[in-house]
């Protein structure tokens, strides 16, 4: 359709009775028609008018039909008009020219009026199914992109007022561990670490999965614990048998002073109060997705402008092994780490914990390291 | 490496497991244990003795063996666990879905 919403045909054809003939037939239609019998004129009316469909004459004078229709498919913004080809010429020679010159159809004179018609609205009927097709599938991909979008980790610059900063390293590029800052209120922020237990390309539609219940489910009045049940009960429909998701999970109050942790199999966050000493806080927590009735405990603590919390997945505490004293060494050399090596900007602190922590070990596990500042 | 031992009493079954419990180990393991359970087999123990390193496709293994188990009725335990595995198992609220003992 062109702006006016009307069905604009374009007539060209050397003779003024077929001319004036198919101008009455369109215009009885309701159609609005633009016509010449100069075949030169066909590629400019064409530009200029942009019409739903074009009948063009076979055998112009000084111009070939064939010729302007692959002239017309050549030209972007006319090119997908569809072109049916009129001629008093009926072997198949001729005809099979016009499609191989994208031609959609072909109409031998003397036509009928009523087949004339008839061929002229099922090219409008295709044409707009095609353009309503490709719209559909626009829209779709856009919803697509944004949703994409919306699930990429956000920048420290995106949210300056939530105050983190993050290290983050994947072992595969869809891998199975990820972080999400989202703003929940006013001087409220959920920080989160996860790990879609696995490491193979399809983890990355699990963990879109995740997020995009998490963000849908990330609302005041939903707690981090209320939140880790109801991922667990759609990730228990979706995780294959053996794989789960272990989420760590602070919810900062900035107005309030309070911060409420939730741990569910990632290793416990780590709290930097501005004074006193580091330590770890330990909460309770079913691992997600693989269980159908889990518990996930909520610590509420007091906290103070200044004071930090760090979040981390399994691979920064796990570079010395996999057994469990390994871990637990690791979290212990976390803590004192970050009471050794106290460094005032937030992000110089994290960005520096990871090479020392890993050193020249090789890594076999994505990083993740959540930094956040009160 | 992992390696295991079987000891079936009628519906009861002990795998004692020698090795560590990671992804890249678990193939046989979970053979054995879909095995088990269809050919009648309702309770499982894993001897966890010999066995002191597990990664999270460990975790994962155990746990889905317990839904398995518990779907056919029966039940998964856990024997013979360090005191470090003990806690980390606990810290993962295990304890609360299936038995786990020290050794």
């Amino acid at each position: 359709m062109n702006i006016e919403n009307a069905v604009t045909v374009l007539i060209v054809d050397d003779d003024p009775t077929s001319v004036l003939i198919l101008e009455n037939l369109m215009k009885h239609e309701g159609y609005k028609t633009v016509s010449t019998v100069t075949g030169s004129l066909a590629i400019p009316l064409a530009k200029n008018r942009k019409p739903d469909l074009i009948l063009l004459d076979v055998n112009l004078p000084g111009e070939h039909g064939p010729d302007i229709c692959r002239k017309i498919k050549a030209t972007p913004q006319i090119s997908e008009i569809p072109i049916l080809f009129l001629s008093a010429d009926s072997n198949v020679g001729s005809k099979i020219e016009c499609f191989d010159a994208g031609g959609q159809d072909y109409i031998t004179k003397p036509f009928e009026p009523r087949e004339v018609l008839a061929r002229v609205n099922t090219h409008l009927r295709l044409q707009q199914t095609q353009k309503t097709l490709t719209r559909v599938l626009s829209s779709k991909i856009n919803e697509i992109s944004k949703a994409q979008q919306a699930l990429l980790p956000p920048k420290p610059s995106e949210f300056p007022d939530a105050k983190f900063a993050v290290r983050y390293q994947q072992l595969t590029g869809a891998g199975g561990d990820f972080y999400d800052v989202m703003k929940i209120g006013d001087g409220v922020y959920d920080y989160i670490t996860a790990d879609v237990c696995g490491h193979d390309h399809s983890i990355a539609f699990v963990t879109a999965a995740l997020k995009s219940v998490l963000i849908q489910n990330s609302v005041p009045q939903n707690t981090p614990a209320e939140i880790l049940s109801i991922a667990n009960k759609v990730m228990t429909s979706v995780l294959q048998s053996g794989q789960f998701v272990s989420i760590s999970w602070v919810r900062i109050n900035r107005v309030s002073k309070k911060a409420l942790i939730v741990n569910a199999g990632q290793p416990p966050v780590v709290f930097l109060p501005l004074n006193g000493h580091v330590r770890t806080i330990h909460v309770s927590g079913d691992i997600v997705g693989i269980f159908e009735n889990v518990f996930f405990e909520q610590r509420e603590i007091d906290i103070t402008e200044g004071d930090r919390f760090l979040l981390c997945s399994d691979g920064i505490v796990e570079v010395g092994g996999k057994k469990p004293e390994h871990r637990a060494a690791g979290i212990e050399r976390l803590v004192t780490l970050c009471e050794s090596h106290k460094v005032k900007n937030l992000n110089k602190f994290i960005q520096s914990l990871v090479p020392i922590i890993i050193g020249d070990d090789d890594v076999n596990d994505d990083i993740v390291i959540l930094g956040v500042e009160i | 490496m992992l390696s295991f031992t079987e000891e079936r009493t009628g519906k009861n079954c002990v795998l004692a497991i020698e090795g560590e419990l990671v992804a890249t180990t678990l193939d046989t393991i979970k053979s054995k244990v879909r095995e088990l359970i269809g050919g009648g087999v309702s309770t499982i123990t894993f001897d966890m003795t010999r066995s002191e390193a597990i990664d999270s496709a460990g975790i994962g293994f155990i746990a889905a063996a317990h839904n398995s188990l518990v779907k056919s009725g029966g039940s998964l335990k856990l024997t013979g666990l360090s005191k470090d595995m003990y806690d980390f198992f606990v810290c993962l609220r295990m304890h609360t879905h299936f038995t786990i003992e020290t050794r």
